[in-house]
């Protein structure tokens, strides 16, 4: 028979009442307490009924060695901390008088620590939704590639860190409620109320299965996304190629080795995507093409236009005609001189190519065309 | 928020101060002390001794006069002294105030019981 077993804690620790009496209970059933945690370590001993409460912890180490004698001398053994703020008291003897016998004195001792939870909990609150709010950074400062992010997986970690924050600020929510209540109760002098020890750790278990299974869901989704990266050399790319070719924009640059010649495939759950990027330093030659496959067409739509104004960021001064096409649902043509970009979306595809070669891409519509249809 | 001083003393306090009144004491003999003095009548739990001593000696009512291991010795202070004796006045108070209204009422009720008499 184990001597040591591991029990899940009620969650909340400023519930004093419902912690005492879940104690109690497990004192009651052989165990007593002998490590606080998530879950705690209880040591076996024989049933007993006794009394457990829990007192602030003095910040002081010799004051709270002195508190613990003489506790022990009036028949009220220290057990453990918990939570770093909380002393466990087990008392066996049932003549002995209860730790707190004067509500006032109770209130004042609990109204220093109560205090400083308090005011922990506010900042705890507010850093949270000051990560929260930058893991938006790109949303609010108009950054980044906001939708080929969502896209590309980022949906799974915003959804993530908008449930995890939320779910945080709620328990700070209640732990201030629950605080501020134990407060007054004290303040009033009315004693600690027992809640459901059964039902406050079967909420912990609730809570614990519920972040868990999210972990794991987040961890096993960012494998899967990078398991659905791939790189290799253009020439080792699988046809047909999502792009019009350097031969076909500029003949004589194809001729050119390239410093870099690349292939990337991506495999997402909601977008899929094949890029190929060519890249020659001196002369300066270059090709880059992303043919994206979206789970809708509005988020198509989203990502065409995000590639359009992606490309302007970086060329403001660039002219943009747009391309009335009836094998385009959406298609323009920019001209930043020697840099040139197409952006075309058809149903659920959209395909971008910038090219840095002697060429006007207006005259390879039909060719961009050709992609946007061997792919749909 | 500015911390209240203490105004009016609940038992135990006043209990703990009674019996640093005639000499020092430590923790556990003020238990004793209280104790014997109220025959069991007023506990003081260990949580309760030590928060009293602590804000006691946070409001100069008493001061830690030795430190032996763990055990600390406590006396009382000219301004505990004279806390103690503006709560006891109170206290008199109180019990005139009690034992007067007490002695009218035992006066007025067999004169309430004449007149309710047929």
């Amino acid at each position: 028979m184990k001597d040591h077993k591991r029990f899940l804690v009620p969650r909340d620790l400023w519930d004093v009442g419902t912690i005492e009496a879940w104690l109690e209970e497990k004192a009651a059933q052989g165990w007593i307490l002998e490590r606080w945690g998530t879950w705690a370590k209880f040591e076996r001993m024989k049933p007993i009924s006794c009394r457990v409460r829990l007192a602030p912890r003095r910040r002081d180490g010799a004051e709270q060695e002195e508190a613990d004698a003489l506790c022990q001398d009036l028949g009220w053994r220290p057990a453990c901390t918990a939570g770093g703020d909380y002393q466990v008291y087990y008392c066996f003897d049932p003549t002995a008088p209860d730790l707190y016998t004067d509500p006032e004195s109770q209130a004042w001792a609990w109204g220093k620590l109560l205090g400083r939870i308090l005011r922990w909990s506010l900042l705890a609150g507010l850093l949270e939704l000051l990560w929260l709010f930058l893991q938006f950074d790109d949303l609010w400062m108009g950054s980044g590639r906001v939708v080929e992010k969502f896209l590309s997986g980022m949906w799974a970690v915003w959804l993530f860190a908008v449930c995890w924050a939320g779910e945080s600020l709620w328990d700070v929510i209640r732990y201030v409620r629950g605080v501020a209540r134990l407060r007054r109760r004290l303040a009033a002098g009315v004693s600690l109320e027992p809640g459901d020890p059964n039902k406050a750790v079967r909420r912990s278990l609730r809570h614990e299965a519920v972040t868990w299974s999210s972990v794991v869901l987040l961890v096993g989704f960012l494998i899967f996304v990078m398991a659905g990266r791939q790189e290799m050399p253009l020439s080792e790319a699988p046809g047909p190629l999502p792009y019009v070719d350097l031969e076909t924009l500029d003949p004589e640059a194809a001729g050119l080795e390239m410093d870099i010649a690349r292939y990337e495939t991506f495999d997402g759950l909601l977008i899929q995507s094949r890029q190929v990027t060519q890249f020659r330093w001196q002369p300066s030659v270059s090709v880059w093409a992303r043919l994206d496959r979206v789970v809708c067409a509005p988020l198509a739509e989203a990502l065409y236009r995000e590639r359009i104004s992606t490309f302007l960021d970086a060329w403001p001064g660039a002219e943009v005609r747009e391309v009335t096409d009836s094998r385009f649902d959406q298609a323009a043509v920019i001209d930043a001189g020697k840099n040139q970009f197409f952006a075309g979306r058809l149903g659920r595809i959209v395909l971008a190519e910038r090219a840095e070669a002697g060429t006007d891409l207006t005259e390879h519509l039909d060719g961009f065309a050709a992609v946007l249809v061997e792919f749909q | 928020m500015a911390r209240e001083p203490l105004k009016v003393l609940t038992e135990s306090m006043f209990y703990v101060l009674l019996s640093l009144l005639r000499q020092e004491r430590c923790g556990t003999e003020i238990v004793q002390y209280v104790d014997d003095a109220t025959a069991g009548r007023v506990p003081l739990g260990p949580g309760t001794l030590y928060t009293i001593l602590a804000k006691f000696q946070e409001e100069g009512l008493i001061r830690e006069t030795a430190v032996e291991g763990r055990k600390r010795t406590y006396a009382i202070t000219d301004r505990g002294r004279a806390l103690f004796r503006q709560e006891l006045s109170r206290l008199r108070l109180c019990v005139g105030d009690g034992e007067r209204e007490e002695r009218a009422a035992e006066q007025a009720l067999p004169g309430a019981e004449r007149r309710e008499l047929p």
